[in-house]
């Protein structure tokens, strides 16, 4: 058995859903490494590779990226010039203006800002969820099954996932890529030195 | 799921009981693009690279995360002898090796 948690147990489920929601929020530099909440080697061994996962949607985004609009309508504005640009380069075409390259520089900012708002925005969602399908799970207890999909979930995976859903994913992929292990083998007796060396 | 992970090799007050063997993380990750543009212009000024210190926490998290993943995909319930290893894959690449032993530990009587 591993060493007990040293977080004393919580009073009820909704403060230990809130201690793992504060954990998959805390900006990764506070703590380095950061605490692994749960691996996807603990999700059922039912679930097959073909499975559908769910991902932040439209909302969601909108959520995560309130204020930061500000930065990012403008790399949005900037790709939706380049695909009329590049698909009709006759009626409009910034390349012109501002050079080819500068606009394939930008263009790339924007797929690279709008990649990390998709994999961020699992975390404007406060409430517990199902990660296959999105179900609310609300109310409901910890190690159950989601009402809607039926299967099977702990808090503590549904925070990892928050944390990065992308992320979660390709580990859980890579699990499948891992080389066989040589057999296992047993310690044996400790012999403790005595004080006196001998 | 807070495995003991330790750079030693015995955990005090533990015994290990099996050893699994040696569990790993590998990562490569290059800057992204706004880490390379930041970087980049930080590289001018010299002084602590933030873009470039973050990329490089990253590679290593994520080394980690796997190499958890792994130790608790064969049963382990710890990880003694913990190592990072970095190697450079040309320009702007980094591989992040992070390996210990997966090991079974239980309280010593
Ligand atoms: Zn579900």
């Amino acid at each position: 058995m591993p060493p007990a948690d040293p977080i004393p147990p919580p009073e009820s489920l909704e403060a230990e859903w809130l201690r793992l929601l504060e954990q998959s929020q805390r900006p990764l530099d506070e703590a380095r490494p950061t605490a692994v909440l749960a691996t996807p080697s603990q999700l059922s061994p039912t679930v097959h590779e073909d499975i559908r996962w769910w991902r932040p949607g439209w909302e969601d985004m909108r959520r995560y990226v309130g204020w930061r609009w500000v930065f990012l309508s403008p790399a949005l504005l900037l790709l939706l010039c380049a695909i009329p640009a590049w698909r009709w380069p006759s009626v409009f075409n910034p390349f012109v203006l501002v050079g080819a390259k500068l606009a394939v520089f930008m263009g790339a900012v924007a797929l690279t800002l709008a990649g990390y708002v998709v994999r961020r925005a699992a975390r404007a969602r406060r409430e517990p969820f199902c990660i296959f399908c999105g179900y609310n799970l609300s109310g409901l207890p910890d190690h159950y099954r989601c009402p809607e999909c039926g299967r099977p979930y702990t808090w503590r995976i549904i925070a990892e996932y928050r944390r990065d859903p992308e992320w979660f994913i390709e580990r859980y992929r890579a699990l499948r890529r891992l080389p066989p292990l040589a057999a296992p083998f047993d310690a044996g007796p400790v012999r403790r030195r005595r004080r006196d060396g001998t | 799921m807070n495995i003991p992970v330790t750079t030693t090799f015995t955990i005090e007050g533990y015994r290990i009981t099996r050893y699994f063997g040696i569990v790993r993380g590998i990562i490569v990750r290059a800057p992204t693009i706004p880490q390379r543009m930041l970087g980049g212009l930080k590289s001018i000024i010299g002084g602590r690279v933030g873009a470039f210190t973050d990329m490089c926490e990253q590679a290593r998290q994520q080394a980690y995360d796997l190499l958890i993943d792994h130790a608790v995909a064969i049963g382990a319930n710890a990880i003694v002898g913990l190592r990072y290893d970095a190697s450079d894959l040309g320009p702007g690449g980094t591989e992040v090796l992070c390996y210990g032993t997966a090991v079974q530990i239980e309280p010593e009587r």
